[in-house]
């Protein structure tokens, strides 16, 4: 299947990037699989991707100094959230964790003891991006801990993976709304204003599963009868700091 | 799933009907096979091809519409409604096929078909909750609501309350030896059989009124003074249903019958010592009283009868029943203590009652139909008397808080105290008039039933209009085309839908968008295969039988008809218990998920019926 290539759309310069990555690094084979798996047609449909809603649990913004206390995700396939694969693992780690971080997401030490080794947890998660786009909301957190990882483990740069975040889409949505500019953008909130329901509890796998459902519902929104290929789709391609 | 998924998912699911009534374990195992998607405004679930997978929709945020394929609107419906159901059924057929379409941004669960029902494999006691079936649905949500109440006084089975001594004998034992044995065993009655099947009964006071005071020889077989073809109950009856057998038929004991065995024998004694029937006692204290006075004092027991009735979740028709014993006792005691007032009618008449009185469906609401027919030979100073004691009848029935008619649709007025043949030709001419008479606004004549006086004068009255009515083409249809001029609220639910329909919005009343639609088909039904029966439901069955009704309609109708007319009395109980003045107005708010799903159910089966019966009628 030939694809029909504009040069300059960042989803081709990503596939450049991509190839550049395979060849001047010794990639592992579950990253070279990550990396080999085709990215979206310009023609195809938004709607008809492949996606992984994914939530990083974390004592704070600094991934030297903070510590990934659990990973939650679910696929997004056909429009469909399915909780029969959904994920959510804690993270069993050796830093101490902050006492107030316990208060956000009610993960207390003790719960951390039980949790599973960082690589295996991430690596099951890298599988599981396969061929999809990552959804998460406000993606600052979950690549800045990703990228930590790609470089503590397997002494790799960041990798060149596809996301989508609700934050930016929903951010933008008001610029083009021009709207009296809110600068709430907390999940909760945005999640309130497009009248989905509140989920009461805070967790890695609830706030991926109320990411998904928020980007299904920006999705309609943004291409309400318009042409839904992923030509038209504003994909987050930035990089942490 | 994993834990922290529970109380966002399973929460919401555990609290919706059906859900509800399953066991925690099954409910996660649901919860766990999830899919959630979100439509926006306008856009439509495309339902099954061969190849797409089935669900069971739940609408977690928003609301949805279905449409039959000729646009008719089938449910509205919003958060935690489901759906779908029919598309669980294996055979579907074209003509259930509907269309579901988003009215705002809806976020929907998805419980896959298969997967549900693989789980219910493992619990099969469930799996009627989720039948594609309404009347299956409809059918176990009532025994829900029967068998998880607290059982109230009421809704006793026989088996627990009669006695398991009794004499059976064969019909050619002497009597004198049937007496022995009703002595010996401490039992008032004897059930006489031949060749094992029951062929009669016999009681002590039999013994005593027709062989001692008729002077019989006590050797004569038993047969000779048993009254053949006796009443019977089952012993899974409810209690209630034999105490109104008893009150109808005014016997005092009747044999629980099992097949042909007989198991016991439930007495008025019984039931005075379990204290459970107090209706046989209002209707006793009815009997004996002396003034309206006396009567007007009653007013509370019946309502706590009432209370009791519904508490006790014991159906509506069987209320229904039990609340018309109530009101024929009052009515005719009243006549009898006029007639004590007034002096003996000058000529012959009959005292009748119609609309829901008629129909035994009476309840807390009802106020009162009735009228008079008049032999033909009444003369204008018998016309007098009788204006004085519907007068004086009709406002003692209203100091028993039977209030008086607001369509003055009683005997005190002159219109419908009428001679016979001045009656019969008022029924001629609404018949062949109905457009242009004040027929519509006397359905509530289109059912009477004889109370007191002259009983024949009824009869050749229902005859006359039975026979009026089949001898035109008219009629008919004029009351099939008034009938389905209101619809039953498919979007009561939908505040979008509740703001637009305009005034008393936010209210439904159950009566005229509901009930009345029920009886108006059913009088349609019952009138044009000529039922004897008024009951709404007696009607129905009437014209199964003689072919106007599918089975499955019918089955249907019965489901909602029951439903329906149970939510009715529940919402007049509650409002009695609070000490407000019960009415027909229901807030939809006050709806659980439970009665919203049940009652949409039923909506849509009388929207069904309305439609099928405006093309039967329309053709013929």
């Amino acid at each position: 299947m030939r694809r029909i290539f504009n040069h300059f759309h960042p989803l081709n310069k990503l596939q450049r990037e991509r190839e550049r990555y395979l060849s001047t690094h010794q990639v592992p084979d579950n990253i070279r699989v990550l990396l080999e798996a085709p990215l979206p047609d310009l023609d195809d449909d938004i709607y008809s991707l492949d996606y992984l809603s994914l939530d990083f649990e974390t004592s704070g913004f600094n991934p030297k100094t903070d510590s990934l206390l659990s990973v939650g995700y679910l696929p997004l396939i056909n429009q469909q959230l399915l909780l029969s694969e959904a994920v959510e693992t804690l993270i069993h780690t050796a830093k101490n964790v902050k006492a107030e971080t316990a208060v956000i997401n009610h993960i207390v030490p003790e719960m951390l003891e039980k949790g599973e080794a960082w690589n295996v947890v991430l690596d099951a998660m890298l599988t599981e991006a396969v061929g999809k786009v990552l959804i998460v909301h406000g993606s600052i957190v979950e690549k800045r801990f990703l990228n930590h990882y790609m470089a503590k483990r397997y002494k790799l740069p960041p990798l060149p993976l596809l996301w989508v975040d609700t934050l930016q889409m929903e951010k933008s949505l008001h610029i083009y709304k021009d709207n009296n500019g809110t600068d709430d953008f907390r999940l909760g909130s945005v999640r309130e204003r497009h009248h989905l329901p509140e989920y009461s509890a805070h967790g890695a796998l609830v706030d991926s599963l109320a990411t998904g459902e928020l980007y299904l519902a920006l999705l309609k929104q943004h291409f309400e009868g318009a042409d839904s290929s992923v030509r038209h789709m504003k994909f987050d391609y930035t990089r942490p700091l | 799933m994993p834990q922290t998924l529970i109380p966002n998912i399973h929460d919401f699911l555990a609290t919706i009907d059906p859900f509800d009534k399953l066991p925690k374990e099954l409910q996660r195992k649901i919860a766990c096979c999830i899919k959630i998607t979100y439509l926006a405004k306008g856009e439509q679930i495309q339902f099954g091809g061969e190849h797409e997978l089935r669900y069971l929709y739940v609408v977690r945020t928003g609301s949805m519409e279905q449409r039959k394929h000729n646009g008719m609107l089938r449910a509205k419906l919003g958060s935690e409604d489901l759906f779908g159901f029919t598309f669980l059924s294996e055979q579907k057929e074209s003509q259930e096929d509907y269309t579901a379409v988003a009215l705002e941004n809806t976020l929907l669960y998805l419980v896959p078909h298969s997967d549900l029902l693989n789980l219910l494999e493992e619990y099969p006691d469930f799996a009627e909750h989720f039948a594609s079936n309404v009347q299956v649905r409809l059918h176990s949500a009532l025994d829900v609501v029967w068998s998880d109440s607290e059982k109230g006084i009421f809704v006793k089975k026989v088996s627990e309350v009669a006695s398991d001594k009794i004499v059976v004998a064969d019909s050619s034992t002497p009597i004198r030896q049937v007496a022995e044995q009703i002595m010996a065993v401490c039992s008032p009655t004897a059930v006489i059989t031949e060749n094992g099947q029951i062929v009669g009964l016999v009681t002590d006071r039999d013994m005593t009124k027709r062989v001692i005071v008729a002077g019989l020889d006590y050797c004569r077989p038993v047969k000779e003074i048993m009254t053949p073809n006796p009443l019977t109950v089952a012993p899974n009856d409810l209690v209630l249903k034999a105490s109104s057998i008893m009150m109808q038929n005014n016997v005092r004991s009747l044999p629980v019958v099992e097949g042909n065995n007989v198991l016991g024998v439930l007495t008025t004694t019984h039931l005075v010592r379990n204290n459970r029937i107090q209706a046989v006692f209002l209707i006793e204290k009815i009997k004996y009283a002396k003034t309206v006075a006396d009567l007007s004092k009653l007013t509370p027991e019946r309502q706590a009868i009432f209370e009791a009735l519904v508490e006790g979740k014991v159906s509506g028709d069987i209320i229904g029943h039990v609340m018309t014993l109530i009101m024929d006792a009052y009515n005719r005691r009243l006549l009898q203590i006029a007639e004590e007032h007034f002096g003996k009618p000058p000529c012959e008449f009959a005292w009748i009652v119609a609309g829901s009185h008629a129909r035994n469906e009476v309840h807390m609401l009802s106020d009162q139909d009735n009228a008079i027919i008049l032999a033909d030979n009444a003369t204008a100073a018998d016309r007098i008397y009788f204006q004085g004691l519907a007068m004086w009848v009709c406002n003692a029935l209203d100091a028993c808080a039977y209030p008086l008619c607001s369509g003055k649709f009683m005997a005190v007025n002159p219109k419908w105290c009428m001679p016979l043949k001045v009656w019969k030709a008022s029924y001629s001419k609404w018949v062949a008039n109905p457009e242009y008479d004040s027929l519509l606004n006397a359905t509530v004549f289109l059912e009477t039933r004889w109370l007191y006086g002259n009983e024949s004068f009824n009869k050749e009255l229902q005859d006359h209009l039975f026979s009026s009515i089949k001898s035109s083409h008219v009629f008919l249809s004029s009351m099939v085309r008034d009938s389905v001029s209101v619809s039953p609220p498919l979007g009561i639910f939908n505040s979008l839908v509740l703001e637009k329909s305009g005034e008393n919005s936010k209210t439904l009343n159950i009566k005229k968008f509901a009930l009345s639609l029920l009886v108006d088909l059913a009088r349609i039904y019952g009138l044009s295969s000529g039922s004897e029966k008024a009951e709404t439901m007696a009607r129905f069955e009437h014209a199964h039988e003689n072919n106007l009704l599918s089975e499955d309609m019918l089955k249907n109708v019965q489901g909602a008809f029951q439903f329906i007319t149970q939510v009715r009395l529940s919402h007049q109980f509650t409002a009695l218990k609070e000490g407000r003045v019960a009415d027909n107005h229901i807030d939809p708010n006050a709806f659980g998920s439970f009665e919203r799903k049940h009652l949409k159910d039923a909506f849509r089966i009388i929207a069904d019926l309305q439609e099928y019966t405006k093309l039967k009628f329309n053709r013929q």
